[in-house]
C-alpha cells in the first residue's frame, strides 16, 4: 500500500503534516511523539528579527472552533538557525519553514539564509491576521503578493516554495493565480478566518486586539470548498488545512485534489491525531481496495478538471 | 529551559465521584492509574470535559489530591467546560497528564506559607499533603466561609490555618491579602523566614505583590489550547524583560521575581 505523495518535487512518506504555528519549532516533542512518522514537519512562523508575541488573552473557544492571537511570537531567524534548525534536520523527514515579513526585504534575508541552510522547502505566511505590519494585508494584494513569491523564489533554489492563503477580503483565486504565475511551486489553503468573540458581561473582546484568526472543526467546510474552487484554476499543488479533525476529514481534501493536508487545532486536543489518521487512512484504503493515496487526490473534481 | 517529562497519551479515566461542595465548588474524584501515579504536586491534567467539538479544547485542573490510583479535583463552576463537569457524575473521562513542571522540594528551615484564593487551595494542599511539611501556615480566602467538608481537608493537611471570607461568615472578614498584611503585623508570618506560595485569582495575587518577589512562588492559571507547550497560548508576561513564558511547560509555578501580575 503507498501512502507517499510527490508534493512539488517533495517526497512525503504520507500527506499529512502538521500546520505551521501548532507545532511550536517541530522539536519540542520529538522525545514524547514520534514525529518522524509524519509526512513532513511546518515549523512556526519565522521572521528575520525576534518578535514577543501579543499580550494574553491569546485563545478563546467558540463553537466547535478556537480563536487565536498569538502574534507571531519566535525568536527570530538567527536563533532559529542556531537552536532549532540543527535539530529539525535530524529528525529525518522534511521540514518546511514557514516565513513571515513585516516588509518586502525581510523576505528576501529570510529567503536567502535558510537557503543557505539547505531547508527543505518554505511556505510563505500571506495570511496571518494577528499582526498590524505584512502578514495578511501582503496576501490581499495580489501584486504584492506575487512580488514577494518573485523575491523568495530568486534567492531560495533548496526546495520548493508554498504560499499560505486566505479568504479574508480578497478574491483568493486572483491571488493564488499571480502567486502561480511568479513561480509559487504550491500553495497552502487556508490560514485561519477572521473572526471575532465578546464577553457581553464585561463587554471586553475576548482576545484584547478584537480581531483574531479562527480555526478548528468550524472552518473545515469552508477551507474544503476553497481547495476545491481553487484547484480548478491552478496548476501547482494545493496542501489543504483547516479543521481537519480525524481521518475521513483529511481525505475529504485529497478528494477535492489537495496533494497533502496539514492537521493543526486538533492536535492541541489530541496529540495523537496524525499518528491516529495515518492509521485509520490506511484502514480505509484497504476497506476500499485503494493501493495508492494518489488514487483519491482529485477524485471528487468534476471531470474536465480532474489530473 | 527543562522541558519537564510530559506524557501526551489521552488516558481514559473512570468517573468515581462528583460531589457539590457548596459555593459553587465541586469535588471530582476520577480514577487514572497512569496519571495518579505520576503526578507530582503543581501538576496539572487536561480534561476533555465531554466527547465531540463543544467545548473543543481541553480544561486545565490542578491536582487536588492523588493516591491509589485516584485523582482528586477541586473545581469551581465558571464557565461551559465546568458547568459541563460539574454533572458529570458517572463514566469515561478523557484526560493528558500529568501536564507542568512540579513545585519545587520544600526547604526543611523555613516556614511555607501557602496563600490561596477559592479553589487555587486544590495544589497547594497536595503539596503540604506529599511532602508532609512541618512547619507550615495555611492561608485561604473566599467570598464566603468553606464547607465543613473543604474546612477538615485543610485541617488535615495543615495545622495552622487562618481564613478570610469576604462576607465575614467565617474568620477574618475581608480580604486574604489583608489577613496576610495582618498576620505579618501581629508576627504569626515572618516574611524574611517564609517562602510563599500562592494560587488563586488574579486580582488576589495582584494585591499580594508586596510579599518579598524572591522569596514568593505564583502557580499561574491561563487559557491553555495545548497545555503541553506547542500553541503558545498560555502567556504569562516576564517581569523587566521582554517576551512571556508559557504557563502550561515553564510552569505553572513562577517566581514572583520572574513574572508581571
Amino acid at each position: 500500500m503507498n501512502l507517499e505523495v510527490d508534493l512539488a518535487g517533495l517526497r512525503l512518506k504520507n500527506p499529512f503534516m502538521v500546520a505551521s504555528g501548532t507545532f511550536a519549532y517541530g522539536i519540542e516533542l520529538g522525545i514524547h511523539l514520534p514525529v518522524e512518522k509524519f509526512g513532513a514537519i511546518v515549523t512556526k512562523g519565522i521572521s528575520v528579527n525576534e518578535r514577543e508575541g501579543n499580550p494574553p488573552e491569546r485563545i478563546a473557544e467558540t463553537p466547535c472552533g478556537l480563536l487565536n492571537s498569538i502574534g507571531l511570537e519566535n525568536v527570530g531567524l538567527k536563533r532559529f538557525l542556531k537552536g532549532k534548525w540543527s535539530k529539525l534536520k535530524t529528525i529525518g523527514i522534511p521540514v518546511i519553514v514557514n516565513i513571515f515579513g513585516e516588509k518586502e526585504e525581510d523576505f528576501e534575508v529570510l529567503a536567502e539564509e535558510l537557503e543557505k541552510a539547505g531547508v527543505d522547502a518554505l511556505e510563505i505566511n500571506l495570511s496571518c491576521p494577528n499582526v498590524k505590519k505584512g502578514g495578511m494585508q501582503f496576501g490581499q494584494n495580489s501584486k504584492i503578493a506575487g512580488r514577494i513569491v518573485e523575491i523568495v523564489k530568486k534567492k531560495f533554489k533548496s526546495g520548493p516554495v508554498f504560499v499560505k492563503l486566505a479568504p479574508n477580503f480578497v478574491n483568493i483565486i486572483d491571488v493564488a493565480k499571480e502567486c502561480e504565475k511568479k513561480g509559487a511551486d504550491g500553495l497552502t489553503l487556508i490560514n485561519t478566518l477572521m473572526g471575532m468573540a465578546i464577553d457581553v458581561e464585561n463587554k471586553r473582546f475576548k482576545i484584547p486586539s478584537g480581531v483574531a484568526g479562527l480555526s478548528g472543526p468550524a472552518i473545515h467546510p469552508v477551507a474544503l470548498y476553497i481547495v476545491y474552487k481553487v484547484y480548478q484554476e491552478v496548476k501547482i499543488p494545493i496542501i489543504g488545512v483547516g479543521g481537519i479533525y480525524d481521518y475521513a476529514s483529511a481525505l475529504e481534501f485529497l478528494m477535492v485534489g489537495a496533494k497533502a493536508v496539514q492537521i493543526g487545532t486538533m492536535l492541541f486536543v489530541n496529540p495523537q491525531i496524525i499518528l491516529e489518521i495515518i492509521d485509520k487512512t490506511k484502514e480505509y484504503m484497504r476497506r476500499k481496495n485503494i493501493s495508492d493515496i494518489n488514487q483519491i487526490i482529485g477524485c471528487m473534481q468534476i471531470r474536465k478538471y480532474r489530473r | 529551559m527543562t522541558w519537564p517529562e510530559i506524557y501526551l497519551n489521552p488516558v481514559q479515566g473512570e468517573i468515581l465521584n462528583n460531589i457539590d461542595l457548596g459555593d459553587g465548588m465541586f469535588q471530582l474524584v476520577v480514577s487514572a492509574q497512569e496519571i495518579a501515579d505520576r503526578v507530582k504536586p503543581g501538576q496539572f491534567v487536561s480534561i476533555k470535559v465531554q466527547e465531540g467539538f463543544h467545548p473543543l479544547i481541553r480544561r486545565p485542573y490542578s491536582v487536588w489530591n492523588a493516591e491509589e490510583g485516584t485523582l482528586e479535583f477541586l473545581i469551581k463552576v465558571v464557565g461551559t467546560g465546568s458547568k459541563i463537569l460539574y454533572g458529570r457524575k458517572r463514566g469515561k473521562i478523557d484526560m493528558l497528564g500529568p501536564l507542568g513542571k512540579p513545585f519545587p522540594e520544600p526547604p526543611y528551615d523555613t516556614d511555607v506559607v501557602v496563600i490561596a484564593g477559592g479553589t487555587g487551595i486544590a495544589p497547594l494542599m497536595f503539596y503540604l499533603k506529599y511532602h508532609s511539611i512541618p512547619k507550615s501556615i495555611l492561608i485561604y480566602g473566599a467570598k464566603t466561609s468553606p464547607s465543613d467538608y473543604l474546612y477538615s481537608r485543610m485541617q488535615e493537611v495543615c495545622d495552622n490555618i487562618f481564613i478570610s471570607t469576604e462576607d465575614g461568615s467565617f474568620g477574618y472578614k475581608g480580604l486574604v491579602s489583608e489577613l496576610v498584611e495582618e498576620l505579618i503585623k501581629t508576627k504569626e508570618v515572618v516574611p524574611e523566614k517564609s517562602i510563599f506560595f500562592l494560587c488563586g485569582p488574579h486580582g488576589m495575587l495582584k494585591s499580594l505583590d508586596f510579599l518579598p518577589h524572591e522569596r514568593t512562588y505564583v502557580s499561574m492559571e491561563g487559557v491553555m489550547a495545548c497545555g503541553f507547550g506547542i500553541c503558545m497560548g498560555c502567556a504569562v508576561k516576564k517581569r523587566n524583560k521582554k517576551g512571556y513564558f508559557r504557563t502550561c511547560v515553564e510552569g505553572p509555578l513562577f517566581k514572583l521575581k520572574d513574572i508581571e501580575l
